[in-house]
C-alpha cells in the first residue's frame, strides 16, 4: 500500500521521437501504479505523449537537446511534469507543423499549467485527478 | 530492451487497399505511414484505415491521415475503428472525428471505400 507523495519518478531522455514509446509506457505504468483504470491510464499516456511530442517538434531547432519527465503521486491526483531547455525562437522541423497538441492534453487532464518559453526552456504541469 | 514499433500491413482487395496499422503508431512512424499513404492514394486507389487492431496513436498519424486525404481527390479517408478504444478515443479528444468517414468494422470500411471509389 503506498502512501500518497511516496510515488515519484524522473527520467531524461533526448528529445527524439524513437524514445516516445518508452516515456509512453513509463507514464502509462505510473499512472496505473498509483491507482488509475487501464482506460484513463492510456489517456494520460495519450496527453503525456503530446506533450513531449511537442517537445521534440517545437523545443529545439537544429540541435538535440534534453526532454524531462518528473511524476509523482499527490493525495487525490498523480501529476506530470514535462520539461526541455529549448528556446523561444526554436522552429519546428520541415514537416513537423504543430497544432491541436495542447487542446488534447485540455481534454484529458484535469489541470494543466504552461511555463514559457523562456530563457531557460517550457515547463508544463499536467494534473489528473484519481 | 528493444520496444516493438507499430506495423504497417497493406492488403489490395479489388480497387480499394487496406491499411492495417497494428500495435502503436506515433510521431516515429508517422513519416513512413504518410508516405505509404501517398503512394496509395497516387495511384488512384480508394483507401481504408483499418484501425482495429491499433493499440496507440498520436496526433502526428492523425495528421499524416489526414495529408493523405488530400491525395484523394476530394473524397474522404474511411477509417475502421473499434469501438471505446485508442483511435476512437483520439479522434474523440481531438476534434477530427469528422474529417473522415468512420465505420466500425473492416467489411464496412471496405464497402465505404469501394463506393467512393465509385462515384
Amino acid at each position: 500500500m503506498s502512501r500518497p507523495g511516496y510515488r515519484q519518478l524522473e527520467i531524461t531522455v533526448p528529445a527524439e521521437d524513437n524514445y516516445l514509446a518508452q516515456v509512453r509506457w513509463l507514464a502509462r505504468t505510473f499512472a496505473e501504479d498509483c491507482g488509475s483504470p487501464r482506460d484513463r491510464a492510456d489517456d494520460i499516456a495519450l496527453a503525456v505523449n503530446e506533450a513531449c511530442a511537442n517537445v521534440i517538434i517545437h523545443a529545439y531547432s537544429d540541435d538535440r537537446g534534453p526532454l524531462r519527465l518528473r511524476a509523482w503521486q499527490e493525495t487525490d491526483a498523480v501529476v506530470y511534469e514535462i520539461s526541455d531547455n529549448g528556446t523561444p525562437v526554436a522552429k519546428p522541423a520541415p514537416g513537423r507543423a504543430g497544432g491541436r497538441g495542447i487542446p488534447i492534453i485540455q481534454a484529458i487532464a484535469d489541470d494543466l499549467k504552461i511555463e514559457g518559453p523562456g530563457q531557460y526552456g517550457t515547463r508544463l504541469e499536467i494534473r489528473f485527478n484519481l | 530492451m528493444r520496444w516493438p514499433i507499430g506495423q504497417i500491413e497493406v492488403e489490395l482487395p479489388d480497387s480499394v487497399a487496406v491499411v492495417r496499422l497494428l500495435g502503436e503508431h506515433d510521431l516515429s512512424t508517422a513519416a513512413r505511414l504518410a508516405e505509404h499513404l501517398q503512394v496509395l492514394a497516387g495511384e488512384g486507389l480508394g483507401l481504408a484505415i483499418d484501425l482495429t487492431e491499433t493499440e496507440f496513436l498520436d496526433l502526428a498519424v492523425l495528421r499524416a491521415l489526414l495529408g493523405a486525404e488530400t491525395h484523394l481527390r476530394g473524397r474522404r479517408l474511411v477509417l475502421a475503428l473499434a469501438p471505446g478504444a485508442a483511435a476512437e478515443r483520439l479522434l474523440g479528444y481531438s476534434g477530427l472525428a469528422s474529417s473522415f468517414t468512420l465505420t466500425y468494422d473492416r467489411a464496412s470500411a471496405l464497402a465505404a471505400a469501394a463506393s467512393q471509389e465509385q462515384e
